[in-house]
């Protein structure tokens, strides 16, 4: 009786009367479904951008970033598990309605906001309202997200934010399964999705040791992106470092994150980075013509930008981004 | 133990009951009732036709 079924993400979660879907923010109440954390953020910062990471929006600038507690996926690494994989209730929340969300951004001198740390998917409505509002204030909306949605909600979603980062953790079904209790398909057609609807799409991917480290896997990863989102878009190879419920795992060693980025290379994407690897050249932006150094980066700090103009300082070539 | 002290026990029995009972001062807050947290989702449709 009164059961719904909830059509926000590919779980379809069957919630009766009093239940909670999967993500432990959806709740079932007299047989409508309510989000349990709108206005709520249990995680509200002020970050660089560039620690999402964005490199190719609005460099040197600072996201208002917020979060509400759940996911929709479970991922052993979640290096936000104390947020990610509790219900609101067990979270220390604020009241954050979405103008506040606005005000306190303008206030920061934030030139974006981001849902982040968790995931935006599960606070879907919280970050379409406030994204509105951002919206008309002239603030860039930006989500770091696992990409784990219905294509129609995304749609939606997609007409009120600017530039989307998307947690690409795997090639294969069978580590979506093992590592995140989810299925790879949905994810790979979000990006499509992002990419069709001309949102700025970066991707990470991040590398664990003995999990999706192969030359075969990263091979295979960067092939599809190349064939069926384009060159033109960044994909950051992230360092693993022991979290959650991979403690028994070493960090990533940094050779591997310079193969993958290699890899990248060798397969024909244009814009590929090496992430929590300091003073490596992964970090830094090179034009995809003449090769020369666009923009520099010593961790989240920009030191260099020869971007003028959306274009390479030198040879004129267009540098695709959001760039103002 | 004798009856004076029976009754005192039996006495502080009822007393901690009552104030459990009905003052209820551990209680968790009552789960996502908070009406600034509330909002209606969108994606979502009955199915009771799905449930076991």
């Amino acid at each position: 009786m009164n059961t719904l079924q909830c059509r926000l993400c590919p779980r379809h979660c069957l919630i009766p009367e009093g239940g909670r879907g999967n993500c432990r923010a959806r709740t079932n109440i007299g047989g409508k479904l309510f989000s349990l954390t709108y206005g709520n953020p249990c995680s509200v910062h002020v970050d660089p951008i560039e620690k999402k990471p964005f490199y190719h929006v609005l460099p040197a600038t600072q996201a208002f970033s917020i979060a509400t507690a759940g996911c929709n996926l479970h991922c052993l690494y979640c290096q936000n598990w104390e947020i990610s994989q509790r219900p609101p209730e067990e979270t220390e929340n604020q009241d954050l309605m979405p103008e506040a969300v606005v005000s306190n951004a303008l206030q920061y001198n934030c030139r974006s906001i981001a849902y982040t740390y968790s995931d935006p998917v599960i606070f879907y409505e919280y970050t379409y309202d406030t994204s509105k509002i951002a919206n008309d204030k002239g603030l860039l909306n930006v989500l770091v997200t696992a990409g784990y949605i219905e294509p129609e909600p995304l749609s939606k979603l997609c007409e009120v934010v600017q530039a989307i980062k998307v947690d690409f953790k795997g090639i294969t079904e069978d580590f979506y399964k093992n590592m995140c209790d989810a299925t790879l398909k949905p994810v790979l057609d979000s990006m499509i999705t992002i990419k069709k609807l001309g949102v700025w799409l970066e991707m990470t991917n991040l590398i664990v040791p003995t999990w999706n480290d192969s030359e075969k896997d990263i091979r295979a990863l960067c092939r599809w992106v190349r064939d069926y989102i384009g060159v033109d878009s960044p994909l950051h190879f992230s360092r693993f470092w022991p979290m959650h419920k991979l403690l028994n795992l070493p960090p990533t060693p940094e050779e591997t994150l310079t193969r993958a980025w290699d890899i990248a290379k060798a397969e024909g994407l244009h814009f590929a980075y090496t992430g929590n690897v300091p003073e490596h050249a992964g970090n830094n932006t090179y034009c995809p013509k003449d090769g020369k150094l666009l923009i520099a980066r010593r961790g989240y700090d920009v030191t260099e930008n020869h971007i003028v103009n959306g274009k390479c300082e030198y040879c004129g070539t267009a540098i695709p981004g959001i760039w103002k | 133990m004798d009856r004076r002290n029976f009754l005192k026990t039996m006495l502080w029995f009822a007393a901690s009951w009552t104030i459990f009972k009905w003052l209820k001062p551990f209680e968790a807050p009552a789960i996502g009732l908070k009406s600034d947290g509330l909002r209606e989702a969108e994606f979502y449709r009955r199915a009771d036709h799905l449930a076991g």
